[in-house]
């Protein structure tokens, strides 16, 4: 079981989704194609709700593996979301000269 | 006294800008409305002035405390316009100091991993020279000196590190190269209404910390600039902030102190009207999120005075190159600019939060800050195009409209504080 129960739909996701921090998100953002962003995310999206309620139940320090892979394609949706909904393109437009890396971040331990 | 920005009755908001009636230059005479040069953006003979006249002269920050939460943490920082780097570090007795971070054997970089430009971060109880071996602890001073015997008289043992001066403010820490020591205490350097105008914000509790950083080809000028003015931002963040497309942004008037300066946005972005579902989803939108934390954030009362119950957001700028934002409900976001050239830089920001109740509240801090830097990415790809254009030099000056008037008093302040330089004389008197 690598998600919790009523998630377990979402595992399909978790090869590509299931990342460590914001660099790897993005740069997993700028590496797909649209279609597999929107599927993606209006995946999640649609289960967004239910799943905030359910990590809502629980305590950050009593989060078992499957709750933070759960977690982390959230924290995933939340990356790809912008290019989806507002930018409609995994590239933020006239961004191509400038670059950026996350040096210190907030992450489930 | 500087007048303090006042913000328009409530019935002409309009969220995140104002239709503010009152010209910025009435209430600035000084700056004056005449044309602009950007030359000390494109010259290599303005970095170099610049390195002397500002930057080993100012106080500058370089980070948090909260990124040295042990005795021996530390991190190093780059300055390249004055050709050094810096170990700061947390000392066996809990004080900051910061060292040049040179090896006084024969000047091998002390502290680096990888790449000796690059700059790291970790735990140490002494600093090793990777070169030869010596040690030196968290005082700066030789600690393990290799092979004794072969050292002529106290050579060897004399050896330290060479400090440099370090001050906090709210726990920002602050370094200053002068030679000959600082002329004015950081609180002297600041001014009264800077120093502490996040008296009544509770800044210990945002104990978590995000950081990251980007180089771009552009002077740290125009970044800088960029962040002073929210005109541009219904333009160029336009599918951003696609219910603002027809706002013409109008910023009451910021208050001055010296170089440093207090601009405010007045208005709400009320919960419930997101434009898109990652904004509504996330609760968090291009001003972050928007949850209120578990201790609410008054409106700052340097920056609105009294009585002042909508607000977006407050931007302390402290000379020459470091911004904090505290952003209604609740969250901090500082920025700082760093000349690599005269036609490079590398930009920084960090976002400082309560730590978040559960797991909706991370998840609003973290795509806040993702839909933040998806715009700054924006911001940062034009400053190439900005650069591009001023080098032409198709153009000798440039007209800023009233609502640059941030801008305008920034770049008087680098003017005068490299005449100072010039003339001998102390630019912030």
């Amino acid at each position: 079981m690598n998600l919790p129960e009523q998630f377990s739909d979402l595992e399909i996701y978790l090869d590509k989704w299931d990342l460590p921090d914001f660099n790897s998100r993005y740069a997993a953002r700028l590496d797909s194609s649209m279609e597999e962003l929107t599927n993606f995310y209006s995946v999640m999206l649609a289960r967004a709700d239910d799943i905030k309620s359910y990590l809502d139940a629980k305590a950050f320090s009593d989060y078992q593996d499957t709750e933070k892979r759960l977690a982390r394609l959230m924290f995933a949706m939340g990356v790809v979301g912008p290019a989806v909904d507002i930018f409609r393109s995994a590239v933020v437009p006239d961004s191509g000269a400038s670059n950026f890396e996350m040096v210190l971040d907030i992450e489930l331990s | 006294m500087p007048k303090q920005p006042q913000c328009p009755p409530e019935d002409q908001i309009i969220a995140g800008g104002g239709a503010y009636d009152q010209r910025h230059y009435e209430d600035h005479p000084d700056l004056g409305t005449g044309l602009i040069s950007y030359e000390h953006a494109i010259s290599p003979r303005s970095f170099e002035l610049e390195r002397e006249a500002i930057f080993r002269r100012a106080w500058l920050n370089v980070g948090h405390e909260l990124r040295l939460p042990k005795v021996g943490s530390y991190f190093t920082k780059e300055f390249e316009i004055l050709n050094t780097s810096i170990i700061v570090v947390r000392g066996k007795d809990q004080a900051i100091r910061a060292f040049h971070n040179v090896c006084p054997h024969r000047g091998n970089k002390l502290v680096w991993e990888d790449h000796p430009a690059k700059e790291t971060y970790g735990k140490a109880m002494a600093f090793f020279c990777k070169y030869h071996g010596l040690g030196f602890g968290l005082d700066g001073n030789m600690e393990v000196l290799r092979d004794p015997d072969n050292w002529f008289g106290s050579q060897g043992c004399d050896l330290h590190l060479v400090e440099v001066q370090v001050e906090l403010w709210n726990g920002y820490i602050f370094v200053n190269f002068n030679p000959g020591g600082p002329p004015q205490s950081l609180r002297e350097y600041m001014g009264e209404h800077i120093w502490s105008a996040l008296d009544d914000v509770p800044v210990e509790l945002f104990t978590e910390q995000v950081l990251g950083k980007g180089e771009i080809n552009s002077n740290w000028k125009t970044l800088h600039d960029a962040f002073s003015e929210a005109w541009h931002g219904s333009v160029l963040h336009s599918e951003t902030m696609v219910n603002m497309r027809n706002v013409v942004f109008r910023a009451p008037p910021s208050r001055f102190d010296g170089p440093h300066r207090t601009a405010v946005a007045c208005g709400t972005v009320p919960e419930g009207v997101y434009t898109f579902d990652i904004e509504r989803v996330s609760r968090s939108s291009v001003t972050g999120t928007q949850i209120p934390p578990a201790q609410k954030i008054d409106p700052p009362r340097a920056a609105f005075g009294s009585g002042q119950q909508d607000w977006v957001a407050v931007t302390f700028t402290v000379f020459p190159n470091f911004q904090l934002q505290i952003y209604a409900p609740g969250w901090i976001n500082t920025y700082n600019y760093w000349p690599l050239a005269h036609n490079r830089m590398r930009f920084e920001i960090n976002q400082y939060f309560q730590p978040a109740r559960n797991f909706s509240e991370l998840f609003s801090q973290k795509t806040g800050t993702g839909i933040v830097l998806d715009n700054v990415l924006q911001d940062l790809g034009t400053l190439e195009a900005t650069q591009r254009g001023l080098e032409s030099r198709v153009y000798e000056e440039y007209p800023l409209i009233d609502e640059e008037h941030n801008i305008r008093h920034f770049h008087k302040e680098i003017d005068k504080w490299i005449r100072a330089y010039e003339e001998g004389i102390e630019a912030n008197a």
